[in-house]
């Protein structure tokens, strides 16, 4: 054994170990960009994982015919009931509002935001290290794709861009305990701070925390970005309430939240590249102690300084 | 001496490609997942390469590894390229002075240092930062993940020893 540390291979080794720990620093140091190495690892493979993931995706619907016979039948039965509700009391005009957006295809909310530029984006890879459903896109910064851009589908938001290689994207969904978005609520108008939490995200669905204990919220309301910290545009549609419920200590409530979007299916996105208001917090978020991750710190800061100026 | 060459860059490719192949399928979506936990498909390969080739191809197909689950993992560029060459390093010199190279060692190794990963990863991004409710990530998702790669890697193993195999009969390689 004592002869390998005085060989060259032991050298080799502790010379690619310095590299790697070298590149693992300014990995960290530098939030959001992708090192050389993976924007070469990612040029060879993301082209090969765009025809794997369409081929997968095609064998899975197929099957899921068949498979998902029983929870197809079963949403099919929730939808009528759900038809018929709506039909019969006549919901509110955000619940109708929510309902068109969500079958708006992608040119539909261009219409409805014309101040947004989209890039569609394929998922090519879910890593079984990712968690809270985080995934990687086929579109980077040759495509106009920035840090911290918004990812949505045409239903709702799905999340934002985490990290940025040249042809590649990784997206941190907000389902991810990390992420933090300033919203409120459509019917009622109470803010709130959306965020994922891990025993929520193990049923899909994400928590809007800080909410007034006063509010009104209730079940079915639905819960829109409030584009309060320029790194969200205003209304993009998060979610519906499935449950409200008092924090413990007394002092707010927090709903539970089923995201719009089928988070932990979805296959296509678009990432909105720009729109009004992009950016108008950023400094904010730099000076930041916990830097870009914690926008909740921000959005609160935000949000407070929006409710002093009513 | 030529011939020796061409059946070491046969070996080599198809160890390559096989490593490519796998982290294809590793990362595909909806590809070999079971209730939303995938395998991790290059680790087993690896450690499986470290344990028939020695530590210098085993070390540098680790380092292939780390790399690819760095560019499409959550974590920092670097740990997972760190710890997959350090430890391919290890066991390549555990099986040459210490331990032998059979399927039990191969689910041993790979089962030790998944669980170092996945400890590594648990402290430093969820403990650390104090989340609510954080055993479930230990029991729900890294668990079952680091059971289901255990479950392919005899597979792995098996491919491996037949390749290794193949080219020492062939020419001793």
């Amino acid at each position: 054994m004592s002869e390998f540390f005085q060989s060259k291979i032991f050298k080799l080794f502790v010379a690619i170990a310095v590299i790697l720990f070298a590149l693992l620093l300014r990995a960290s140091m530098v939030q959001g960009t992708s090192t050389v190495a993976t924007n070469v690892v990612s040029f060879l493979t993301v082209p090969l994982q765009k025809v794997t993931a369409s081929i997968s995706g095609s064998v899975g619907s197929f099957f899921d015919r068949y498979l998902n016979a029983d929870e197809v039948y079963e949403e099919n039965q929730q939808l009528k009931e759900q038809i018929r509700v709506l039909t019969e009391n006549q919901v509110e005009l955000e619940q109708y509002r929510w309902e068109n957006e969500s079958l708006k295809k992608f040119m539909g909310l261009k219409e409805e935001h014309p101040d947004h530029e989209y890039v569609m984006a394929s998922v090519v890879s879910r890593d079984p290290n990712s968690r809270f459903s985080s995934f990687a896109i086929d579109k980077g910064s040759l495509d106009g794709v920035e840090y911290l851009d918004p990812v949505i589908t045409d239903d709702g938001l799905v999340g934002r861009v985490s990290e940025v290689g040249l042809t590649f994207s990784k997206v941190t969904t907000i389902l991810d305990p990390a992420l933090h978005v300033g919203c409120y609520n459509a019917r009622t108008r109470d803010m709130g701070t959306l965020t994922g939490n891990i025993e929520a995200a193990e049923q899909g669905m994400c928590a809007m925390e800080l909410v007034s204990r006063d509010s009104t919220a209730a079940k079915d309301d639905i819960i829109v970005t409030a584009g309060s910290t320029g790194l969200f545009p205003k209304d993009l549609v998060i979610g519906r309430v499935v449950s409200i419920a008092t924090e413990s200590d007394g002092k707010s409530m927090t709903a539970l939240v089923q995201p719009a979007a089928d988070i932990e299916k979805v296959t296509n996105v678009l990432v909105i590249t720009s729109f009004r208001g992009q950016g108008s917090s950023m400094d904010a978020l730099d000076s930041g102690e916990d830097g870009a991750e914690d926008e909740g710190n921000v959005s609160e800061a935000a949000e407070a300084s929006d409710n002093a100026g009513e | 001496m030529i011939r020796e060459t061409k059946l070491r860059i046969q070996k080599m490719s198809i160890y390559g490609l096989t490593l490519l192949l796998l982290y294809i399928l590793q990362t595909t979506p909806g590809f070999l997942t079971f209730w939303g936990i995938k395998p991790l498909l290059v680790l087993p390969l690896a450690v499986s390469i470290a344990m028939m080739e020695g530590e210098l191809v085993g070390g540098l197909f680790g380092l292939a590894a780390g790399i690819l689950c760095d560019t499409s993992g959550i974590t920092i560029f670097g740990i997972n390229s760190l710890l997959y060459m350090g430890a391919c390093v290890c066991i390549g010199l555990l099986v040459i002075y210490y331990m032998q190279a059979s399927r039990l060692n191969s689910l041993i190794f790979t089962g030790v240092v998944l669980g170092i990963r996945e400890l590594f990863e648990f402290f430093f991004y969820y403990v650390m930062w104090g989340y609510e409710d954080m055993r479930l990530i230990l029991l729900k998702h890294m668990l079952p993940m680091i059971v289901l790669t255990l479950v392919v890697t005899p597979l792995l193993y098996w491919f491996v020893c037949q390749v290794h195999g193949y080219f020492r009969r062939k020419g001793n390689i």
